[in-house]
């Protein structure tokens, strides 16, 4: 009893071994908060892709645009949208998935190598009757 | 010679192996409550934008409809435009939506998803009614919505006239323009009445326009050769949306 008390090298043991523990057990539970933030951070730029075609469009003024091929005003709509830390491009399609706009409409190269997409429907309310689908292309720095 | 303490030396061995079995038992509890949790189908809110963005689709669809029918076109253009509509939902691929169905209403006074009453009471619809469903599954969630899109265009028209003489009448025409959401502008409006001798319908050259701002709007013009003392009016309008309402009415003296 008395050796076993009067040797420490077991006890040292003990403490590293539960510094160890305490070590590994923190890095696991931070490994659930980077998943949660690339999560929300994925979602986020779709989503945020995805609000500004649908207010862009709510009065059918993006179906008219396309309809006059005015893809300048489209990029300045878009430009005003966005933040000038995010990177945007557009691709527009007509019913038969073939590409319209016959210049890049961007803000430029990328500025991340976070690019989330979004396509949505863009439908004419003119007379005459036409859907495109709009691929809007977000990047930033994740 | 005294052996040494073996068991001492040990010991401590022992108890880091220990701790590392604790460890990775943890670590296998926390992978698998991780695991467990993203299988538990969770409702996303998001998912309801896209629902929003297919609607709004929807209702261009309608709108544009509207406007082709109410100038000439044939109701079936309803139907055809629907069609390529959901060809355009179902080939994009929205990570969750697997069903989509929108169909023209044939709920009274509605066929095949089209009312255009444009009658001799001073009142004239144009409208569209469509049902419209999306089942949408995904990884997470899934949703069922049935949603009904109603786009209408009314026009409410009153009349009066003061005579100047025997066959020249200073008419006035007050008409209102509403849509399903509230008052709306016009783009076109033309104001005809009927002459009696001889009998035909004319339109009101020069009328003197005031647009109130809340979607009325009021013409007074002079008729010519109209001796009847309740003269008929027609009022044709386009609104902003380029939906034509066409109705008639009874323009009365003061």
């Amino acid at each position: 009893m008395r050796r076993f008390l009067s040797n420490k090298r077991g006890h040292i043991r003990v403490i590293e071994a539960f510094f160890a523990s305490v070590l590994m057990l923190s890095s696991l539970a931070l490994i659930p908060a980077f998943q949660d933030y690339s999560v929300a951070s994925e979602g986020s730029l779709s989503s945020k892709a995805r609000n500004i075609l649908v207010s862009l469009d709510s009065g059918g003024q993006l179906a008219n645009l396309i309809d006059q091929r005015n893809w300048t005003t489209i990029e300045s709509l878009i430009r005003s949208c966005i933040s000038p830390t995010l990177w945007f491009n557009v691709t527009v399609f007509d019913n038969n998935h073939e590409i319209l706009n016959n210049r890049l409409i961007s803000s430029g190269s990328t500025i991340g190598d976070h690019i989330e997409v979004y396509e949505y429907i863009c439908a004419s309310i003119n007379a005459t009757y036409t859907v495109y689908t709009i691929r809007l292309q977000l990047g930033g720095l994740n | 010679m005294t052996k040494p303490y073996p068991n001492n030396k040990n010991r401590g061995q022992i108890l880091v192996i220990t701790s590392l079995v604790v460890v990775l038992l943890l670590m296998s509890t926390i992978v698998y409550v991780t695991e467990t949790q993203k299988n538990v189908p969770i409702y996303h809110p998001d998912a309801n934008i896209d629902f929003i963005a297919v609607k709004q689709a929807v209702m261009h669809t309608a709108v544009s409809a509207l406007a082709n029918i109410s100038n000439g076109g044939a109701t079936s253009i309803l139907h055809d435009d629907l069609t390529m509509l959901n060809s355009a939902v179902t080939d994009l691929s929205y990570s969750t939506f697997t069903g989509f169905e929108a169909t023209p209403s044939n709920e009274a006074p509605y066929i095949d998803g089209v009312w255009l009453d444009w009658g001799a009471t001073g009142q004239g619809v144009s409208s569209i009614l469509i049902e419209f469903a999306l089942n949408s599954s995904g990884n997470t969630a899934s949703c069922y919505i049935q949603h009904i899109i109603n786009v209408t265009s009314s026009i409410a028209v009153n009349s009066n006239y003061i005579p100047i003489n025997e066959s020249q009448k200073q008419v006035t025409v007050l008409c209102t323009l509403f849509t399903e959401n509230g008052f709306a502008s016009a783009d076109k409006i033309e104001y005809y009445y009927q002459q009696d001798s001889p009998n035909l319908w004319v339109q009101a050259t020069t009328p003197v326009i005031t647009n109130y701002g809340n979607g009325t709007y009021q013409a007074v013009f002079t008729t010519q050769n109209t001796t009847q003392i309740n003269l008929p009016i027609s009022v044709h309008c386009q609104d902003g949306r380029a939906v034509s309402i066409w109705t008639n009415t009874t323009s009365t003296q003061t």
